[in-house]
């Protein structure tokens, strides 16, 4: 070209867009971020790559991307059916492209076909990184670690009230084929869009109120088309939910690889549906739990008892031997006392044989010894008998004489014939002058004779 | 707010367990038995309302939450 030609810009273009096509002439598979994405009227899907710069995030490449309606159908339904995600802003992308260049409209990237796996793979780096994050802050395993109740029937749900996955779940709880008891509230939460996070945050602080109520959260949604799960692989709803003090139970719906909210979730899901499942399954574990325990009772209880039916009837057949035996033991016994006693009482008797006859040699022995001391005794005041008495009775015969002889001479008579009186008065003895009176009549017995006389004179002195 | 009765079903079932291992022990007496039966017989059934039967306590708990 010559330095004094001119061009118009139209021509300029033209030149811009042959070098471009001349140069570039083939297609090219770009990483990319999405930015924008618009579908008109038509059915033409309109992008804005851009491309950001690690370390700050600023923006260091942009460009304007178009995929015509007919592609667009095939590949918008390849793109969500293998990642289970829009095709949005946020999300990035490797895309095979042709650079184009129009006169009017300029650069652009014509897109012809979208890989779907990138954007899978980068999601999942993306996952990865939080959940890196969470576990070096070390929360993330904190929700996985609390215990889910035995009995889980006190249910906060976190749903859209008029989502269809609410209603599957309610349906499920409530007609139970067990006829469990459920006490289910609901904390209604935005589950998609860019309020979801926000939404479902508020929702968890509200059932951390009735904390001590509840056994179980379940986050739940949607069941229908697939649609934006970002919001679920949010960092800051992953760190309230792994902090929460109930056990998180999620069934966002979507067959995906498990979002962030998943992974940290104490369990998860595919379904509603499946979340009410597992709830109801964990009321039959209780059930059989409690249905086993009543069997192993039983059992035991029967078992022992049969036990010591055995027991007592196999004492019951015991106690005839043992009291036989017991019988015949006494028995052996008695007879043993029984011998000795005899030997005993015998011995004894002869014993006391030997001293009677003893005692019945000693006696006559004694007796006849003490009969003979008594005779010699005898012999001898026999002796003394013949040899005294004679003596003695001579003595006695001398003593009666003399006293014969003193009576003799003693007698009133012979002391009247020696000359005394005796005076009587009558008939009595007088023995003092005392006794009488004058004119008194007295006789005097004399030796011989007697007088009568009458007192004339009384003479009395006293001695 | 009260508290729910969270803990009465696992008690039941941690003393049931406890009957359990009695009757399954060497030591247990006959005498006892008449005891554990009855017991046992209460727990079971603590745990089947637990399951079962509607506890209007908690239906007027969660009638009261905003």
């Amino acid at each position: 070209m010559n330095q004094g030609e001119k061009l118009s810009l139209y021509e300029l273009n033209c030149v811009v867009r042959c070098a471009l096509k001349n140069s570039m002439p083939d297609r090219y598979w770009v990483m990319a971020e999405i930015s924008d994405v618009k579908e008109n009227f038509s059915g033409h899907c309109y992008v804005e790559f851009i491309e950001k710069e690690n370390r700050r995030g600023s923006i260091i490449a942009k460009a304007r991307g178009t995929i015509w309606a007919n592609k667009w159908r095939t590949l918008k339904n390849d793109f969500e059916k293998q990642t289970h995600q829009e095709f949005v802003a946020g999300i990035k992308v490797l895309v095979e492209v042709s650079v184009e260049f129009h006169e009017l409209y300029g650069f652009s990237l014509l897109v012809n076909d979208i890989d779907p796996s990138y954007t899978l793979g980068d999601m999942a780096k993306q996952r990865a990184e939080i959940l890196r994050k969470l576990e070096e802050e070390g929360v993330k395993d904190l929700n996985k670690e609390l215990t889910l109740a035995e009995v889980p029937n006190k249910i906060a749900i976190i749903s859209s009230a008029t989502a269809a996955g609410f209603g599957d779940f309610m349906n499920q709880i409530e007609n139970n084929v067990s006829g469990y008891k459920f006490y289910t509230k609901l904390f209604p939460a935005v589950m998609q869009g860019s309020q979801t996070e926000a939404s479902i945050i508020d929702a968890l602080n509200r059932i951390y109120s009735y904390e001590d109520f509840f056994d179980v959260v379940v986050i739940i949604r949607g069941g229908g088309a697939t649609s934006d799960l970002n919001s679920f692989d949010s960092y800051q709803l992953a760190l309230n939910c792994a902090q929460f003090p109930i056990p998180i139970i999620t069934g966002i719906g979507h067959e995906r690889d498990e979002t962030v909210l998943d992974s940290i979730a104490h369990t998860r899901v595919k379904t509603p549906t499946a979340a009410a499942e597992f709830l109801i399954s964990k009321m039959d574990e209780a059930d059989f739990k409690i249905e086993e325990l009543k069997n192993i009772i039983v059992d035991n209880v029967r078992v022992r008892l049969e036990r010591n039916k055995l027991r007592i009837s196999s004492i019951r057949d015991m106690i005839p031997y043992i009291v036989n035996e017991k019988i015949n033991k006494e028995r052996s016994r008695t007879q043993l006392i029984n011998t000795k006693i005899n030997n005993l009482v015998a011995s004894k008797v002869s014993e006391q044989k030997n001293l009677v006859h003893k005692i019945g040699v000693l006696i006559p022995q004694i007796v006849s010894s003490k009969v003979n001391k008594q005779k010699i005794g005898i012999d001898v005041i026999e002796e003394k008998i013949k040899r005294y008495v004679p003596e003695i009775v001579a003595k006695q015969n001398i003593k009666l004489s003399m006293l014969e002889k003193i009576i003799e001479l003693a007698s009133p008579e012979n002391i009247l014939k020696k000359g005394y009186s005796l005076t009587l008065k009558n008939n009595r003895a007088v023995k003092s002058a005392k006794e009488l009176k004058r004119g008194d009549r007295v006789i005097t017995l004399l030796g011989e004779g007697e007088i009568e006389s009458v007192v004339c004179d009384i003479k009395y002195e006293n001695k | 707010m009260a508290k729910a009765k969270t803990e009465s079903y696992s008690q039941a079932v941690k003393e049931l367990e406890q009957i359990v291992s009695k009757l399954q022990s060497d030591d247990c007496e006959i005498d006892e038995l008449r005891e554990y039966t009855a017991r046992s017989v209460e727990l079971l059934k603590i745990c089947k309302e637990k399951l079962f039967k509607t506890d209007e306590e908690l239906k007027k708990l969660l009638e009261a939450m905003e």
